[in-house]
């Protein structure tokens, strides 16, 4: 069943409740990897793992929400803000205040914000029983803040490396039949002396 | 009729801290550094290597790949990697473990580790533990006669696996506020999020916002800003395969009459899907 055409749907329904079932890990991936901090870790690429809103309906040891096969198990205001269910209703998706959360701890800048961070405030229109109700956050906005084109993905476990590695300029052939070996940094020395011997012994060269 | 001896001996407390004393069992037996396989400014000096790290641990072990792909175009709906300008996946495929004494080579393959759930994070996390986020590799073709211009090293900026696209949003370039951020904390704290503080010396996690649902900026997410990928990855083939268009940041505007019955999925579909 196609998502309904929002992004807010998408969020409540998909991302924020596989991210609550420990099923699923979805990145955001500011301005397709340019201008992050260049420190060469996850941060130099603009891409950071996002979790859903840990807002206190959700988080208070007597209100745990309840975890099923879809969104629509849990309580209706599992990922919702004050402001957002005053009158007890879900998933009407009438306003909404998009905001969640990044995980851990890593370095939230950018080369593109020119100080430390700027603090813009953000409007939210929400109607609800009581009419239209507006309401603002001003944020510490640092990561990828202005100019904020990204994309979000979900993660495929499987043994692949990121590498600034850039396939067109560097590799314009391919790789050839018999494909690559990877050196890593804290190779013994003994085998880096040895490369090729080792290499024939795997049946490579 | 039982001996008794006396066994009462004087003893100076004092030689306790002599450096004589001491030295061999604390101050001298053990030194710490910093970090594993690099030397940090601060760690002890030892023997006459100068600068060496305290701990090392060499890998013994070379990794075989046979596929590298880039991310493709963000605003293609067909691409189905992240686009990431000027970086590639590099997919590995074996391991040969090395024994340095005997220079016997084992070869293991990624299929010999899919046999189970287990076995196949094990392969992860042998990936995952020798190439570390920001740690420098060097890759060589194996075919000699394929020409290349690759670097000398690259860095590892993700181990954990490839990152599916979704979905891709452009920002317009007319300096129009769109809400779309990425930073580390609520200045006001209103509401009830939590969590989400962070500032100077207190890091904590960081926030993310895809829109501003103010009337004046929906109008920035439509289907020229936005690109769906046409097939959800099969990470998320709960929700079927078609993750539709989406054209909007929310669609329920202020005037719309409250709808409570607005079901998002199927919910009986999905659960026989997922019994199935």
């Amino acid at each position: 069943m196609a998502v309904k055409s929002s992004l807010v749907q998408l969020y409540d329904n998909v991302v924020y409740w596989e991210i609550a079932k420990n099923t699923n890990r979805f990145f955001v991936t500011f301005d397709r990897g340019l201008n992050g901090i260049p420190n060469n870790q996850r941060e130099s690429i603009g891409t950071a793992e996002i979790t859903y809103p840990h807002v206190n309906s959700n988080t208070g040891s007597s209100d745990n929400f309840k975890l099923g096969v879809t969104r629509n198990t849990a309580r209706f205001d599992t990922f919702l803000e004050e402001e957002e269910k005053d009158d007890g209703i879900n998933q009407g998706y009438r306003g909404y205040i998009t905001i969640t959360e990044l995980k851990g701890t890593r370095f939230f800048q950018s080369t593109i914000t020119s100080s430390k961070f700027t603090t813009p405030t953000y409007t939210y229109q929400i109607s609800g029983s009581n009419g239209l109700v507006t309401s603002t956050r001003t944020v510490s906005a640092s990561y990828y803040y202005p100019n904020s084109s990204h994309q979000l993905s979900v993660l495929r476990k499987s043994p692949t490396l990121i590498l600034d590695l850039d396939k067109a300029n560097e590799l314009p052939d391919g790789v050839g039949t018999k494909g690559f070996v990877i050196i890593p940094e804290n190779t013994h020395p003994d085998i880096k002396a040895n490369l090729d011997l080792f290499l024939e012994k795997a049946g490579y060269k | 009729m039982t001996a008794k001896k006396d066994y009462s001996i004087e003893f100076n407390d004092s030689l306790l801290d002599m450096a004589s004393w001491k030295n061999s069992r604390y101050d001298g037996s053990k030194i710490q550094g910093s970090q594993i396989n690099k030397f940090v400014e601060g760690d002890p000096i030892y023997g006459a290597v100068g600068k060496k790290p305290v701990i090392e641990n060499k890998v013994s072990a070379l990794f075989i790949g046979n596929a590298i792909q880039d991310g493709g175009d963000a605003t293609s709906s067909l691409d189905p990697l992240v686009e990431i300008k000027n970086h590639s996946y590099i997919t590995i495929d074996a391991v040969l473990l090395i024994n340095r004494e005997t220079k016997e080579v084992t070869k293991i393959s990624h299929e010999q580790f899919n046999e189970s759930e287990d076995k196949k994070e094990s392969f992860r996390r042998l990936i995952a533990d020798n190439f570390p986020e920001g740690s420098e590799v060097v890759t060589k073709l194996l075919d000699i006669s394929t020409p290349s211009q690759l670097k000398e090293s690259h860095f590892v900026k993700l181990n954990q696996g490839l990152l599916m696209n979704i979905y891709s949003y452009q920002a317009n370039d007319e300096g129009k506020e769109d809400g779309v951020f990425g930073g580390f904390g609520l200045r006001d704290q209103k509401g009830t999020l939590t969590d989400n503080i962070a500032s100077g010396s207190n890091p904590g996690g960081g926030l993310f916002g895809f829109g501003m649902t103010f009337e004046d900026s929906q109008s920035l997410f439509n289907s020229e800003s936005i690109t769906t990928i046409d097939e959800f990855p099969s990470e998320l083939s709960l929700y079927g395969t078609s993750i539709g268009t989406i054209t909007s940041l929310n669609t329920i505007t202020a005037s719309n009459v409250p709808d409570n019955t607005l079901s998002f999925f199927n919910e009986n579909e999905l659960k026989f899907k997922s019994t199935q």
